[in-house]
């Protein structure tokens, strides 16, 4: 569903390398969890993933669709969620779905259909027709995955999902991720939580320096980390300086 | 004291982004090329604008002469920039209290509420020395050229700079925290209306106070002046005394009275900055926190709330739907693009509703036709291109998308596609701007329909071109990382871009005009070429627009904007 070949990304005029020669692949039906420490390159290579940043050298695809020769086409199977939700403070959280609905081109009885339960699962009945301005970070966060599950993607990238979420709607997120793993769809996404990641994903990557230092099932990490049982020591080992 | 120092520091820099623009210009050492091109800018609509109020106030100071009152153009210039600080005040002050990204942070920081105050405050202190240099700065110059002065003059005049913004900026102040705390915040567009309107109506009330001395009073009026018998200082004054304090302590007068001017000037500044400093100290924190809370109700079901709401349209509308709505929905925008659509036309028409009017005499002469009709549709559309471009949704169209531009760049849309909803949304918005000045046209003139169609048609497509190259400039260089809306269009240079293009353009149809004219083509048939040929520039901008915008999106995510 999501590969990266040999993807690099730097900043500074080639200074600062966020992302270094990184390849990785996620296979439909899979929820990856991709962690490391503050500045380690999750986020850029999210953004080089969703479009939103060019990388110097490599390829990504989403679905089979290379995101640099035909990003709309790829564009059009990813659903994203940002780590920090700036959505239209001006419109409605009603009319932001309309409108993602509206540029998918999703029938109005298809977007009612997917909508109702996902508005009733992350209680946002009462407030969609509140302007967005008035909205809480968390209810925000969760008119993000509304819009970016909305269009039905057949991967969905969230960078740091769980931030600003209540207990109640973390675990209706992770339902509506495994939810959507069992439909053959996949799941990549960025985490500071390890718990969540260990209980939670397929598979975990871990990034260091922009470098891939480790990918696995859980029990794959622990035999390659000295017999580590938890996901905190694997990674503090993996990540220390 | 520190902390406050250190709040100052922090909000002029975040205000004026002058750490930013360090980082770009002096560290990095990019875009050094702008730099010239800002300076060019600034300084050409600077010289402009003070070449401008430099020959208005030069009038006033050689008029008042006749009289033995040349410090009359001081009094006045005091009094105008007073009365615009005060409004650009409210709507400054508001800006940075209620719009602001950086509450929270500064909230949260060991100031009190005062400081927080205090240091937006000096942010926007900072920003209405602008106006003072624009428009008192020359008057000082005026009466210093004609009249004289000496050093004294300009102590004084430089203290009197300084310190008259204050007391309006002050007020403004007072009353914009009022306001805040009596207004809940989420109904802050309704406050900035109700701060808005105020504005509205003194500048129509000016506008209609200047054009209205009844013809059989000028006369006694006049003879008053003539004899020394009226004080027109005072008379002027009156409605604010601080501009006569402080023209007496420019222009002296009686014994003492410089420094009792000046005294007053003083007082005043401190009075009232006093007042804004406790009445920010006693209600900031209850307007900025206070009245965050959202409240949860139970309203229609969701079922009827999605049959209301879901509609399915097209990936074009839905982009300038989104557009009009974030435009429309943020005060700060609406009212700076559209105001002076309706202000400009009804300010200019205003004497021709009033008895004894000179306007009414030519608007008569107008309606006869033939060329003095050709002439009033050519100024038709020239105020509708004026005023068409005048709207800022061109200029700052990306701009405005400031952190919100992920949006559009994860959209499965093509930058082509972007390109024409923002120009579309550009399209109805300079529409409606040119509309007043087209009904004022077709009400006072009562031209031929084809008058007004061509009017119309030239008003637009001048526009337009105008706002396709503001457009493209603000493609190639916008400006994302503002923290206020405000921010978006009055510190973006990209927004004046489109006022030069009109002057350019509408110089070549004016051009165009007269060749044809000379060569002896009718009224009718010039009317034609030039609606023709004012096609020619946004035909020629869109195709290159289009064409470019593949190129000036995929320069965003290759920068990673």
């Amino acid at each position: 569903m999501l590969t990266l070949t040999g993807v690099s990304k730097s900043y500074a005029k080639g200074g600062v390398r966020a992302v270094d020669d990184l390849t990785l692949a996620v296979p439909a039906g899979e929820i990856f969890g991709f962690l490391g420490p503050n500045g380690a390159g999750k986020t850029t290579t999210i953004k080089l993933v969703v479009g939103l940043l060019k990388p110097d050298a490599g390829t990504i695809t989403v679905d089979g669709v290379d995101v640099l020769k035909e990003p709309l086409d790829a564009k059009r199977r990813l659903g994203y969620v940002p780590d920090y939700p700036n959505l239209y403070e001006r419109l409605t959280g009603l009319e932001y779905l309309n409108f993602i609905a509206d540029v998918w081109g999703i029938p109005t009885a298809e977007r009612r259909r997917r909508l109702e339960p996902l508005l009733g699962m992350f209680d946002l009945a009462d407030a969609i027709t509140d302007i967005v301005q008035a909205y809480s970070h968390g209810m925000r966060q969760k008119l993000a995955v509304t819009a970016a599950v909305l269009t039905d993607p057949a991967l969905l990238i969230l960078d740091e999902p769980m931030t600003g979420l209540d207990p109640k709607s973390q675990a209706d997120f992770k339902e509506l991720m495994r939810g959507r793993c069992e439909a053959g769809k996949a799941v990549f996404f960025s985490t500071h939580i390890l718990d969540v990641a260990e209980r939670l994903c397929d598979r975990v990557g871990i990034i260091h320096k922009g470098k891939l230092v480790a990918v696995g099932t859980m029990a794959e990490l622990s035999r390659r980390a000295a017999g580590h049982e938890t996901l905190e020591q694997i990674f503090l080992e993996l990540t220390a300086s | 004291m520190r902390a406050l120092w250190a709040a100052v520091k922090l909000t002029l820099n975040t205000t004026y982004g002058f750490s930013a623009a360090k980082y770009r210009y002096l560290v990095k050492r990019q875009h050094l090329w702008e730099l010239p091109l800002i300076c060019l800018g600034i300084g050409s609509v600077a010289a402009l604008f003070g070449a401008g109020a430099f020959f208005v106030a030069q009038g006033f100071v050689l008029a008042g002469l006749q009289f033995g009152q040349p410090e009359l153009a001081l009094t006045a210039a005091l009094m105008a920039t007073s009365l615009l600080v005060f409004f650009t005040g409210i709507m400054a002050i508001s800006s940075v209290f209620f719009f602001a990204d950086d509450l929270e942070t500064l909230v949260a920081l060991p100031l009190r509420p005062g400081a927080i105050a205090t240091a937006k405050f000096g942010a926007v202190l900072a920003g209405e020395y602008i106006p003072m240099l624009l428009l008192f700065l020359p008057a000082a110059v005026a009466y210093s050229w004609h009249v004289g002065g000496g050093a004294s003059f300009w102590v004084a005049a430089v203290l009197v700079g300084l310190l008259a913004p204050v007391l309006p900026l002050a007020l403004a102040t007072a009353l914009a925290v009022l306001l805040m705390r009596a207004i809940n915040r989420r109904h802050r567009d309704l406050y900035f209306i109700l701060g808005t309107l105020p504005l509205v109506g003194v500048m129509l009330y000016v506008q209609m106070s200047i054009t209205t001395i009844p013809p059989h009073q000028l006369e006694g009026f006049l003879l008053q002046l003539a004899a020394g018998r009226l004080d027109l200082v005072a008379t002027l004054g009156r409605a604010y005394p601080p501009a006569v304090w402080a023209t007496r302590a420019m222009a002296g007068g009686a014994p003492l009275a410089g420094w009792a001017g000046l005294a007053g000037v003083i007082l005043s500044a401190l009075g009232a900055a006093a007042l804004a400093a406790v009445t920010s100290d006693r209600l900031l924190l209850g307007g900025l926190i206070g009245s965050r809370e959202v409240m949860r109700r139970r309203g229609p079901s969701l079922g009827n709330v999605l049959s209301a709401g879901l509609g399915k349209g097209s990936q074009i509308g839905a982009l300038f739907w989104r557009e009009w709505r974030t435009f429309i929905r943020t005060p700060v925008w609406a009212l700076n693009g559209l105001i002076g659509a309706v202000l400009l036309p009804l300010m200019m028409v205003f004497p021709a509703f009033q008895r004894g009017s000179g306007l009414g005499a030519i608007l008569a002469q107008v309606r006869t036709g033939g060329p003095a009709t050709f002439i009033a549709t050519g100024v038709a559309a020239a105020m509708g291109a004026f005023v068409g471009s005048l709207n800022t949704t061109a200029g700052s169209a990306l701009s405005r998308e400031g952190r919100q531009l992920w949006i559009s760049q994860m959209l499965p849309v093509a930058p082509v596609v972007q390109v024409q909803a923002k120009l579309l949304h550009a399209l109805v918005t300079s529409g409606l701007c040119t509309l007043p000045a087209l009904i004022m046209f077709a009400v006072l003139v009562n031209p031929p329909w084809l008058n007004i169609v061509a009017a119309g048609l030239v008003a637009l497509a001048v526009a337009m071109a105008a706002n396709v190259a503001g457009l493209l400039l603000d493609l190639w260089r916008p400006y994302l990382g503002w923290n206020n809306p405000e921010q978006a269009t009055k510190q973006n240079l990209n927004v004046i871009v489109p006022m030069p293009v009109v002057g350019l353009l509408g110089f070549g149809l004016v051009s165009l005009t007269m060749a044809l004219l000379r060569r002896g083509w009718g009224f009718d048939a010039v009317l034609a070429m030039v609606c023709g040929a004012s096609a020619v520039p946004v035909v020629v901008l869109y195709g290159v627009a289009l064409r470019l915008a593949p190129a000036l999106y995929d320069r965003l995510t290759a920068r990673g904007r």
